[in-house]
Parts: structure tokens; sequence; C-alpha cells
């Protein structure tokens, strides 16, 4: 079963995995060290000293990174494939570019229930049917749905992939939609969302995009609704929702494994080649526009009594996936937040030992993406824990990135790139994402090439840009009792109390 | 750790990390029919004892360096619950030769993954993958914290890290759904003087109290080069991965580690209802916990096919009848937690407003009782036992997975050697098996049973039988 937590996430795909036909982007070199392997020294008497510096490393090995190839059938599918042939495997998914962004106001939480509802029966098959289908070929299927899209995914053995394809045309293409299976699975999301509401990190997560892109922007509503819109939806709104988004012009179908684009093709077109959509495809994906407003500076607090730690997040919107300040502005928020060695977690917590761990990271997205730090601090420190992390904010002014940060940060994405994409369903997050964000498929050579051009300045420029105090929306989570008094002295402004209401 | 109970096949322990994990995870996906599976090693054994495991893979230039040291939570002693989890941070505050805030910076400057240590009941490890061209500078940072941690302890080292694991024990304890009445409920179950009994992250106090000597003393006990074992897998030049081991690790002197005490029996004489009030969720949960067999034991692949056959997707038992058809719970599972000593098997399931934990109980008990009756399809456990095989050739995907692996294997059967033989356990299980389990097991005479309620629920209307209270105050 898929957790719950999959469809609540804004985070950027994180990707994993391994062996292909890697193409090598650009050769890099480390240090001045001799390319042959070095004779490896004797043990030595006095072995402090060989101890205390690093030992001297031959040259890095060269980035690879996958291809990703893609075509369209004449319906307008798209076709992506990522080749990896060395285990007979592929990972399937159908993709949609349209997500929760993509909804009418009245009707928030519709796509990821529309398209879980496409789960619950399809063809002659029922929900339980459908599953033990899937589990017949060794697999499972789920739907993933995001701001801006879903992608409908299972692992399949090569030999079983034709099987597979047939079980997700029929999703795709013959959803029943029955209204007894509509009230039961009405009734579940409810369940689910008042569990959701009562966990302090979900009302962090949901409460954080609120603030950063104010109430009327698509990304300010949770994926999955709040419950008082869910509890009013109608099985005919969600068949219009079906009717509207899930056409072949809106998707993509991806292959990441043991298979050419050749043979994607054909099965595609064998498939879903006559796929067409009863509503001619309508796209209504919202078009980014370049232009992120940013909001001043504000403190919230959502209630949640009893809480013996505070969860702190701060953020600001930046700018659509794709815009040129992504990558100096990833390698500021690293050194300031995304490495267990940036500013932010030594300070909260290797030097205070504020928290478990304080961490920021950058969103990237369609519309707008966002710079969010976020930690959970003990309760009685959320004062002190906010404090600094406003001078950390400020002090990326009064103390710029340090060339060494710059390195560090830099050096650690190059270095491990190689790494992200170990397994074939690592490889299909990553085309799933470059489909979703309209993203080109040269998506990370790009950002190779981007990273080995960035310059200190340009970190420097998007940190003062993007990271500044006065655009942050903090959000608190915790016991207002004990958290308020802890404010006055701050002199940030009174609080507001935030009602996320059910 | 609460919140990761639906373990996938990789993790066979419950475990602590280190920093923290930030990750998605991706939901459980299969594929099987795996070509028979073998991961090719070397093992040798150090003069000081050391244990080396190496894999050689050059499919991406990457490799993993990974330690096992054989202690665990299980080695910990009345009152100083947490320990083990405690020193594993101090593991990553510097050593003799590397600066206190060294270890993880250098690693991450190289571009290293899989970064972090865990601790768990019954061992802690610590990893790493860089690329291929820096297997010298993990060699160095493992060997140096493994001869030299000591020469730069300092108290201030120890209050530091204190104050983070206590952090970390109200991130994912008390300010978790349900992760207070669970470690009551567990503590429950084991006797105080069972080294299982703190759960790992230990207690407050006890945390509180730990002090620089028990730093030094777990060190010199504990973290000895014979107590632990070495895997590099990946792309490597085999000979001179050797001698570098030889080089780094060769000189650290040891002693040998103390065995193990005898452990007290944990055995559910009478069951129990312990009732908790919940303070984080809204929604009640009920857990249904047996003793049952260790890791690797017969029984134990059984007890994991069970799990799965029980609650994993749509078209499982618990979950068809109980989230689909009787719409009574938002969500039901059933897994079995295997450790070195013994394991647990449980069925827990969230409750849905309005209606009683005593009624789901009912019906939990009535699926089970069908399986213990002998209702259990073919079908049934060839799915399962697909979705097993599928598991173990999709985590061999990532080269520190591999590493693990291999540590796995030979902590807890003593060789490497073991990944087809492991997945044997699972492929010749019968539905006959999983029917003798249940029997064998899951009696309704010797089990534990949680209802946590959040404080003023309309959920325990029909409440549960209070033989006994919680302990919570």
């Amino acid at each position: 079963m898929k957790s719950l937590l999959l469809s609540i996430s804004i985070a950027f795909l994180i990707i994993s995995c391994s062996s292909a036909k890697p193409i090598p982007v650009a050769p890099q070199v480390e240090g001045t060290q001799s390319d042959d392997a070095k004779p490896v020294p004797k043990p030595q008497a006095d072995v402090t000293t060989w101890r205390k510096m690093p030992p001297e490393v031959g040259p890095a090995p060269e980035v690879v990174i996958p291809v990703f190839e893609q075509t369209q059938l004449p319906n307008g599918l798209t076709v992506m494939v990522v080749r990896r042939d060395s285990l007979p495997l592929v990972d399937l998914s159908l993709v949609l570019v349209s997500g929760s962004a993509s909804e009418e106001i009245q009707t928030q939480g519709i796509a990821d229930l529309t398209y879980e509802m496409m789960l619950e029966g399809a063809g002659d098959r029922d929900g339980v049917e459908l599953a033990e289908a899937f589990a017949d070929l060794g697999s499972q299927i789920g739907v993933l749905t995001t701001e801006d899209g879903a992608a409908f995914e299972t692992t399949l053995l090569k030999k079983n992939l034709n099987a597979g394809l047939d079980l997700l045309a029929e999703i795709v293409m013959q959803p029943t939609f029955k209204k007894k299976d509509f009230l039961r699975k009405q009734k579940e999301r409810m369940a689910d969302l008042q569990s959701l509401m009562g966990n302090p990190k979900y009302l962090s997560t949901i409460a954080t995009p609120k603030r950063i892109y104010g109430d009327s922007h698509p990304y300010a509503h949770p994926v999955m609704g709040m419950p008082k819109d869910v509890s009013a939806f109608k099985n005919r709104q969600l068949k219009a929702f079906y009717q509207t988004h899930v056409s072949p012009k809106n998707a993509a179908l991806i292959f990441a494994g043991d298979i050419t684009l050749d043979e994607a093709v054909a099965a595609s077109t064998a498939r879903l080649g006559k796929w067409k959509s009863s509503a001619g495809g309508k796209k209504t994906s919202a078009q980014n526009s370049n232009e992120t407003t940013r909001r001043p500076f504000s403190l919230a607090i959502v209630a949640k009594p009893g809480m013996n730690q505070t969860i702190i997040s701060a953020g600001a919107a930046t700018f659509p996936a794709g815009h040129p300040d992504e990558w100096a502005l990833r390698v500021a928020v690293d050194a300031f937040g995304g490495m267990f060695g940036s500013r932010l977690n030594m300070n909260l917590r290797e030097e205070k030992g504020y928290t478990y761990g304080a961490r920021g990271h950058l969103d990237t997205m369609f519309l707008d993406g966002a710079a969010v730090i976020s930690t959970s601090v003990q309760a009685d420190v959320t004062g002190a824990a906010l404090t600094e992390i406003i001078a950390e904010l400020d002090g990326l002014k009064t103390r710029p990135i340090t060339e060494a940060e710059f390195h560090a940060a830099k050096e650690n994405v190059l270095k491990s790139v190689s790494g992200w994409f170990e397994s074939v369903s690592g490889l299909g997050h990553a085309a799933q994402s470059i489909f979703e964000r309209h993203l080109p498929v040269t998506r990370y050579t790009d950002m190779v090439a981007a990273y080995e051009k960035l310059t200190l300045n340009d970190v420097r420029r998007a940190a003062a840009t993007y990271l500044e105090r006065s655009v942050m929306q903090v959000v608190l989570v915790g016991d207002p009792s004990v958290i308020k008094e802890q404010l006055a002295p701050l002199s940030l402004g009174t609080p507001e109390v935030l009602e996320l209401g059910l | 750790m609460n919140s990761n109970r639906l373990r996938r096949w990789v993790w066979t322990t419950v475990i602590i990390w280190t920093m923290g994990t930030f990750g998605l995870a991706a939901w459980a996906k299969d594929a099987s029919d795996a070509p028979k599976l073998n991961i090719p090693f070397e093992k040798y054994k150090l003069e000081n004892g050391l244990e080396v495991i190496i894999h050689e893979d050059h499919s991406l230039p990457l490799v993993a360096v990974n330690v096992w040291y054989h202690v665990g939570a299980v080695n910990e002693v009345r009152g100083k619950t947490g320990f083990a989890h405690l020193f594993e941070h101090i593991m990553f505050q510097g050593s003799g030769h590397i600066p206190d805030d060294g270890h993880i910076r250098i690693l991450e400057q190289i571009g290293a993954s899989d970064l972090n240590g865990s601790t768990g009941f019954d061992r802690t490890n610590y990893f790493q993958t860089v690329p291929a061209n820096h297997l010298e500078t993990a060699l160095w940072l493992e060997s140096d914290r493994m001869g030299f941690l000591l020469d730069t302890l300092t108290q201030e080292k120890l209050d530091n890290q204190r104050d983070v694991v206590k952090n970390e024990r109200r991130q994912t304890t008390e300010n978790q759904p349900y992760g207070l009445a669970e470690e009551s409920f567990w503590q429950r179950i084991f006797p105080v003087e069972h080294p299982y009994y703190g759960l790992i992250i230990g207690s407050m106090d006890d945390l509180t109290n730990a002090t620089l000597d028990d730093v030094r003393n777990f060190f010199a006990t504990w973290y000895s080069p014979s107590n632990a074992t070495l895997t590099i897998a990946g792309d490597m030049d085999v000979a001179e991965a050797k001698s570098l081991v030889e080089k780094y690790f060769g000189s650290i002197e040891g002693t040998q580690a103390p065995k193990l005490a005898k452990l007290p029996v944990v055995e559910i004489k009478e069951s129990f209802t312990m009732e908790y009030e919940e303070p984080i969720a809204p929604l009640a949960k009920v857990e249904v916990s047996w003793i049952t067999p260790k890791l690797y034991a017969k029984g134990d692949a059984e007890a994991d096919i069970l799990g799965s056959i029980l609650s994993s997707g749509k078209s499982s038992l618990l979950h068809k009848r109980l989230v689909r058809e009787l719409e009574m719970v938002q969500r039901i599972s059933a897994y079995q937690m295997s450790m070195q000593h013994l394991s647990v098997f449980t069925i827990e399931a969230v409750v849905r407003e309005g209606v009683s934990a005593q009624n789901v109980l009912a019906e939990i008990d009535k699926v089970l009782a069908s399986v213990q009756q002998g209702q259990v399809d073919a079908q049934l456990v060839t799915r399962a036992v697909n979705q097993f095989e599928t598991g173990y050739f999709q985590a061999l995907e990532k080269i520190g997975h591999v590493a693990d692996q291999l540590q796995s294997y030979n902590h807890y059967v003593g060789t490497p050697d073991f990944i087809s033989a492991d997945l044997a356990r699972y492929t010749l299980v019968t539905p006959n098996d999983v029917i003798e389990f249940a029997n064998a097991y899951l009696s309704p005479k010797h089990r534990a049973v949680l209802v946590a309620a959040p404080k003023a629920s309309k959920q325990t209307d029909a409440t549960v039988d209070k033989t006994s209270k919680g302990e919570n105050q």
C-alpha cells in the first residue's frame, strides 16, 4: 500500500539508484595527482603523521548521466524512454500534467481522489481484481499526485510488460467510477484526512505552502484537499475532472529499464494509440509566468497543544522550474541548510543541541518553486531557535557564502550525481518530474553543465535575492501557551494564529 | 521509528538513524522471477580480528564502505537504555586525526551518498557510498574513529549529542502519533531486565545520566576491531583495496568483546489489554502483538508471508475486510518485527470515528481465525512470495544495499553467503506452513492488546476489558 505521505509531499523527487548505458558527460579531474594508481604506502612507524592528512586520491571518475529519449504518438501521447538493460526490469508509468494546481477552487483535492478512483474499477475489473491482476504479475500499481501532475506507476519484469500495459490502458481509458465505490472511497479519504489533521508534521506541511504562496495561489491548498471540501464531492465531479484532464495530449507513458524507444513506441501504439480524449484534450495546466510574487515577512502559529517540540518552518517563493537562477540558488540553499554540514544544521544541532536536525531545501515546481527551511525544536527554545534562524538568514549578507562552502555544496552534487540513478524506479521518477514540470529531456546534462560554470558570485547573488529574511513566511506548529511568550521579546510582530479548519 | 514499521524487506531490524531521513519512500513495487541470486564476495580477517568482506562491482564508479559493530541495544544494561544509540552519535563528532565537525563535512564535499549510521537492537552500522577514487578517504575516516575516537572526546561533545538525541526522542516518539503509547505497550511486553526494553532510543532519565566514563567503557568494550566487520563493495582494484585496509585498520589494537549474558525469557503468559490515553493522534489505534520466532528461525519467513497475505494491498485479507467491506478502520497492517533473539508479530489498525475498538478487535480475530482454520488460498501465498522475490531483486540495484546485506547475513547467520538460501526461505513456504505458524504462535491466550484512544474519544464507548491499566502517567 502506498504511504499517505506520498500524496502530500511537495518535495522535489529524490532520485536514487544503478547501472545502465550511461553516457559520459564531462570528465573532471580532482586535485593535481597523477592519474595512475598510486603505489600503496607501507604502514609507517610514525602513524600519526600520515593519519593527520586526508589521503591523496586519484582523478575523479567521469560523470555519468542516463539518456532520456522522447517522442509523440499521433494522438498526442508522449512516450519517454530511459534505457537500462542490465536487469530484465521495466519501471512503467503513465504521467499526467494535471495535479492539484489544476483544480477549480470549489473542488480542491479532487485530482488525487479522481486518480485513486481510477484504480477502484476499470473495464470489467473492480478495485480488488485490478490489484490482484497486478499481483499476479508480481507487481503493484499506485498513483502519486503532486501539485503539478500525477503518476500511475508499476515496476514489471520485462516479460510481463505487455500484460501490465494492458491493465494500465484499461485504467486510463475505461475507469468505471461506480457510485458505490466512490462513496466508499470518499469515506476512506475522510478518515485519512481526519488522521492526518492530528499529525503535527502534516499540519506544518500544509500550512507552509499556504503562507508562502498566499491563499489564492494554485499551490496554497493541500494535494489531498481539506475535509470540508472532500466531504462535498460528488461522483459526477470526479468524472468531469477525469474527462477534462485525462487525455493523451496531457499524458506521457514512461518506460525506464530494459526497453528501446522503438519497442516502447510499438507497445504504446498497440494499446494506447486509439486513446482519444472526449473533451479534445483540454490542457488546463496553468502557465508559468516567470514572475513570482514574494510576500512580506509573516509569522503564524498553528496550535497543537501539549507538544513538547515546535515544528518551525520558514520559506519563500522563488521561481518556476528551469529558471536561470535555479542552480545557483540550489547551491546557496545546500550551503545554508541542505547539507548536514550546512550553517543551519551545524548551528541548531551540532552547536546548540536544539534539534535532531535542521534542513533547508529548494522545491522545484512548475509554477513557482520555494526555498524552505524546517526543523523540530524543543518547545522551550522555540524563541531562541527562531532567533538563530533569522540571524543565519541575515548572516548571508554579513558573512556571505565562502569559497569553501561554495566548493563543498557544488562538488557534493557533481561528485554524487552518477549515483542518483541506480534503480529503474529512480530513472522513472526522474523522467516523471521532467514531464510534470515541462522541463527538457536534457535536464540532468544541462544541470551538470550549469554547475560546472557556476561561480561564487552567482551563488552569493542568489542567496541575497531569494533567502532574504524580509520575504520569509514563518510557521510554528506547537503549543501556543509555550510558544507565544517566547516570541514577544523577538520583535517580529504579533503572530497570527492560523486556523487551518477542517 | 514508529512510522517506519511497515518495513521493506531490507531492514529486518528496527533501527534509528543518526541524521534522520529526509527522502520520500516509494510504494512497494515488484517484479519477480529473479535469476538465481548471488553476491560474490571474499571474506578474510586481519591479525587484530577485524573481519573484511569485499564485493567487486564495476557497473558504476562508486564504492560503498560499510562497518558493522556487533553491538546494539542488546548490550545495554539496566539504567543505561539508549546508550548504544547515543554512542553512535558520538562516532560522528571527530576523532584523533579528524576535526570535530570533519567527518560528515569531508564526506559531503567528496560527493558521498547513503551517508549515515544506525543503531538496532542487535548491531550498529556506519556507512557511505563514495566516488570510486575516494575509497581511501572513506577508509581513513572509518579507521580513525575505530582507532582514535577517545583522543578527542570531551564533555561538551557528549552534552551536545545528548541534547540532539533527546530531541530525536521528542521528534520520533513523543510527538509522533501513538509514539508514547507504543513505547509503553512494548515495555509491558518486555521485562525491564531485558535489553530490548528500552526500545533503542532509551529513556530521558537514562540519557541524562550517561557519563563520559560510560562512553570510554563502551568504546573499550565493544568497539574493538575484533568486534567489527568492514565491507567494501563496488568499483575498486581488490589488491589495492586490501592493502589500504591493512594500512588503515591493521595497526589498530583491540580487545576481545565479552560474550552476551543469557537474556531473560520474554513471554506473554496471559493475554492482557492495555489502555493508553493518546496525546497526539485524533483517532484510536488498536494493536495486537505476539512473541514469535527470531530472525531466520523456522517460522520467521512464514510470519512475513502471513503479514503480506493479511495486509499488503487492496486484496489482502484484513484490508479487504476491515477497510473496504466493513469500513471500520482507516488503515491496518500486519508485520513481523524480526530480531536476533526473538521477534514480535503485530496487527495494528487505526479505528475510524464512531467505531468501537472492541468491534475492530473482534473482526481482526475472525479473519485470523479463518487463517488458523485453514482458509489460506495457495494463490495468496504465491503472490506474497512473488513480492518478496521481487524485493530481493530490486534491492540489489544499489551498491550500498548490497554492502549492508552482506553485513547483515554475516552478522546474523555467520556468513555473507546466504542470499539464495534467504530467498528460498520464502519460496518454499506453503499455505500449510502459514496455517501452522498462525496456530502455533498467534494464540488468543498469549497475546498483548493495546488500545490507544484520545481523551474523550467516542471510540472507547464500548471499552475493552479493563483487567489491566496502562502504565502511563
